[in-house]
């Protein structure tokens, strides 16, 4: 049986519908909302395979950065995955902001993203798969830009309108643009990922994961079939 | 121990204590780390150790420690890419590591490098995002000097052995696994470059930024321009190989650092 290289996962296995969760996010409450089962572990990638609304999705989490993202985005386009969801962590410019951010665009600071096109490419989400994720998250997340770039930096920012700093938005965007398949992120605050240590709660990474959930499956039932906009 | 030619730059915020993404706290550790990339490489490190013992496993940081000959030393896998990469150099010189060896795989950019040789690099095209953070690109990435040669030494003498080819120069580090155009790869074997992966341009850099040995010694998976390769399928012999000599080599080359200071 084909196996993909980096995840592990057989190919066979991989459904149209993917979410990706960040190292920094505790990944069982993610798991349990779908009630998945172990699928593969290999490197930093751990599977599952569970279902939401009648809608198989598989649940992997990714390493630090966009490399590793880049690589499970390729590996399960390739095995035919058609939308993928970041659940993923920031540093939130307002720390006190309580809600979770749906990135509209990402400033590519990255060097990954930077080897797909040139710098000039936007880096935005799936239009279609971000309406879906508004309507499932409501007020529970605002929209805004992300920086993306390649280093815990310390709050090394650069001046302009984003309202977060990740590690991979912009790689998630430009990959996923190349490869023709839908891909939307959530993020949840860090407060400063890698300085204080903070860890996002269970209870709140369940919750981002239904909204994902919702999205994917509202997506699968609407989606026009017309490959990425 | 300071690298030949450190900068000396401020270390960065937070640095005492258990480390963030690592869960390693100063004290727990070797002073020296050989680094895979893949967690589950980490116990082929640790099984060439005396009383080897896993101190944590986070994310894509495995940590186990023991003993090679009379000097402790740590086994810590770094992930993929120049981002996850560096934070391990970071948190672990923070928990008093100070020499890295990268043990890791590699593919070839020239014809006559095989599956399963090993590979010494020499310096680093730095064609990833995370060094540019760190320093501008003219900033060379390049690993220490001494243990660099001292790690070649000990490959030359187990090549010599038979059955093992060792080859040293150039290597470029590139961001994206599934980005490597054939134009870039042409490019690349025209500059002489030898070999490309994907964390050696963060793990230099940072190492002599913050005044650490760093070095490294892969074995090669593949080849980009012959097509010889060994991804999955019927296992790869020949490139597991390449692991079991790399490690070695990167062992007995730290502790010769070690006798030497």
């Amino acid at each position: 049986m084909a196996e993909l290289y980096h995840l592990g996962v057989p190919t066979s296995a991989v459904p149209g519908l993917a979410v990706l969760v960040d190292p920094l996010l505790p990944v069982a409450p993610a798991v349990a909302a779908v009630k998945g089962r172990a699928l593969a572990s290999q490197r930093e990638y751990v599977s599952y395979l569970g279902a939401w609304d009648g809608q198989d999705v598989l649940v992997t989490t990714i390493g630090v950065g966009a490399p590793p993202l880049a690589i499970a985005l390729e590996e399960l386009t390739r095995a035919g995955a058609r939308a993928v969801l970041l659940l993923g962590t920031a540093s939130f410019r307002d720390a006190a902001a309580s809600v979770w951010l749906m990135p509209h665009g990402a400033a590519r600071r990255d060097g990954t993203s930077a080897q797909y096109a040139p710098v000039q490419f936007p880096a935005a989400p799936d239009p279609q798969l971000r309406a879906c994720l508004a309507d499932a998250c409501g007020a529970a997340a605002s929209y805004g830009l992300v920086e993306t770039v390649d280093v815990l930096d310390g709050g090394q920012r650069t001046n302009g309108p984003a309202a977060a700093q990740d590690l991979r938005c912009a790689a998630l965007f430009v990959v996923a643009a190349a490869r023709r398949v839908r891909a939307a992120a959530l993020l949840a605050d860090a407060h400063g990922i890698g300085l204080v240590g903070s860890q996002v709660p269970a209870d709140t990474v369940g919750e981002m994961a239904v909204a994902a959930y919702r999205a994917l499956a509202h997506l699968e039932k609407t989606d026009d079939r017309t490959g990425h906009d | 121990m300071t690298s030949d030619q450190s900068t000396g730059i401020d270390a960065p915020k937070g640095s005492l204590g258990r480390q963030y993404h690592i869960k390693v706290a100063p004290g727990e550790v070797g002073g020296v780390a050989l680094m895979p990339g893949d967690p589950f490489r980490v116990q082929l490190v640790a099984d060439k150790l005396e009383g080897a013992v896993e101190v944590a496993h986070a994310r894509e940081y495995r940590t186990m420690v023991g003993t090679y000959k009379d000097i402790r030393v740590t086994a810590m896998s770094t992930g993929i890419g120049c981002p996850s990469a560096a934070i391990a150099v970071e948190e672990l010189a923070r928990c008093g590591v100070h020499t890295f060896i990268r043990v890791g795989s590699t593919a070839a950019l020239q014809t006559d490098i095989a599956v399963g040789d090993l590979v010494v690099n020499t310096g680093t095209f730095r064609n990833d995002g995370t060094s540019l953070a760190y320093a501008p690109l003219g900033y060379p990435a390049v690993p220490d000097t001494e243990l660099t040669t001292v790690l070649t030494q000990v490959a030359l003498e187990t090549a010599q052995l038979g059955g093992l080819r060792v080859h040293v120069g150039i290597n470029v580090s590139d961001d994206a696994f599934y980005a490597e155009g054939p134009e870039w790869l042409s490019r690349m074997t025209a500059l002489g470059v030898l070999n490309v992966e994907m964390e050696s341009s963060a793990v230099f850099t940072v190492a002599r930024l913050r005044g650490l040995r760093a070095g490294m010694i892969c074995g090669v998976s593949g080849n980009l321009i012959t097509g010889d390769a060994e991804y999955g399928g019927g296992g790869n012999t020949r490139l597991a190989a390449g692991w079991e000599h790399s490690i070695d080599i990167a062992l007995e080359a730290a502790y010769r650092m070690q006798s030497r200071t």
